[in-house]
């Protein structure tokens, strides 16, 4: 007897948070925006660079979760000054050169809002497969390598609300993110990043 | 709705991948870019006098030999010759060129069409038979062909300078190859023939020679 009130209990608990999610706006989300990325940990790109937009889009399956599709972009250039490279085998070769890398990462992702009012704090995660092209550019040629490697990046953010009646308004948040693309001819093994993206949210 | 997502995520892509970011070209410095390469196995301070071809062979879109004997010319080839000097090689002129140790030919590269792209270590020294008009090793001497005594790897693009630097001390015969010792690529994207690019190319010259320390008679 007891079992069952427990059970009634929990029932109508579930049933009385989705009637509240119903309250608070649209099931599904779409954000997009500007994305500002740095490169660290490898011996091609360091640095960070504000060339990259990004979108992502889901829907609430719970009141607090949701799940979706994202997809980015972002390029890090790096210039090299002039040196002197010994080649081996009696080679030398001197030019400045200019180190470029190119990613896309997109997959699937996951989303845990801690509220579902005007402000909607939140930690997601990604996951999913990144393409990437490393060139090196030197005088009038460009070495370039493409690579296929799997894409894991955990986030936190939030996205605020303002408007009574329109589920528009904005997000930011920061994130690292971790890609296994391989360019050994560019001496590049695996892709670790950090930075932040600025967005509107629907 | 399928179509119109599909749709959204397809344009999406094009966008991000029309979207990479080119380095700017306002960061470089300008300088060449410059190639040397050269045999380990060979003492240079055992050569003692050198000549070079008065004239820059064109390496251009026909499928015959041309030559440059212009005051551009004569620039690069005295930047290669005074640079010579000052390493301590003498100079013989080419009506004397059987009394010179060592013979160096440039050539310019305005088109490639007719000219190999890309070559890796020992796997084609022949490279050069791409292009027919190419120097020829009878020039020199009564050797049969001539090669490359080491690996060489590079690209040609238009409007670069090359300078090869052969062994004239080398048997000759109707068998024998003429041996390449030394070379040198200088690629700066020139293209306009003005003053500056000269300056450039000359640039390049000094610091092939910069970066090939072991090129003395000393």
């Amino acid at each position: 007897m007891k079992l069952k009130n427990i059970l009634i209990a929990a029932a109508l608990a579930a049933v009385t948070a989705v009637s509240a999610d119903a309250q608070v706006g649209r099931r599904w989300y779409i954000d997009a925006g500007w994305q500002f990325n740095g490169t660290f940990a490898n011996n091609f790109v360091e640095n960070a660079s504000g060339w990259g937009a990004y979108l992502e889009g889901g829907y609430w399956m719970l009141p607090h979760v949701g799940v979706g599709v994202f997809g980015s972009f972002n390029t890090n250039n790096e210039y090299i000054p002039k040196a002197t490279y010994d080649l081996g085998n009696g080679a030398a070769l001197t030019t400045d050169m200019a180190h470029s890398l190119f990613q896309i990462p997109f997959g699937a992702e996951m989303r845990y809002r801690f509220s579902y009012r005007v402000f909607q704090p939140y930690v997601g995660a990604k996951v999913g497969a990144e393409y990437s092209e490393a060139t090196r550019y030197m005088s009038t040629f460009g070495l370039y390598d493409r690579s296929w490697g799997f894409y894991v990046s955990p986030e936190i953010g939030f996205t605020v609300h303002p408007f009574r009646k329109s589920n528009f308004g904005f997000q930011l948040a920061i994130y690292y993110s971790y890609a296994t693309n391989r360019h050994e001819a560019l001496n590049i093994n695996g892709i670790n990043n950090a930075g932040f993206k600025l967005g509107l949210s629907f | 709705m399928n179509r119109k997502i599909l749709f959204a995520a397809v344009m999406a892509a094009i966008c991000a991948v029309s979207c990479q970011k080119m380095p700017s070209k306002v960061d470089a410095d300008g300088e060449c870019l410059v190639y040397t390469a050269h045999s380990e196995n060979t003492d240079f301070s055992g050569y003692s006098t050198f000549t070079i071809v008065d004239s820059i062979l064109v390496i251009g879109d026909n499928m015959y030999s041309s030559y440059l004997k212009n005051s551009f010319a004569a620039e690069m080839v005295a930047s290669v010759k005074s640079m010579m000097e000052s390493r301590g090689y003498e100079y013989v002129d080419l009506d004397n060129k059987d009394n010179a140790d060592l013979g160096i030919q440039m050539s310019y590269v305005t088109d490639t069409e007719h000219f190999v792209g890309y070559v890796g270590g020992y796997s084609d020294p022949w490279w050069w038979l791409g292009y027919p008009g190419y120097w020829s090793p009878g020039y020199w001497g009564s050797w049969n062909s001539w090669y490359y005594s080491y690996p060489v790897t590079y690209s040609y693009s238009t409007h670069s300078l090359l300078v090869d630097m052969v062994d004239l001390t080398a048997q000759e015969g109707e068998n024998e190859s003429l041996p390449v010792l030394w070379n040198c690529y200088i690629d700066g994207g020139v293209s306009s023939g003005s003053r500056y690019d000269a300056m450039l190319l000359e640039n390049g010259i000094e610091q092939a020679f910069s970066q090939s320390g072991y090129l003395s008679k000393n």
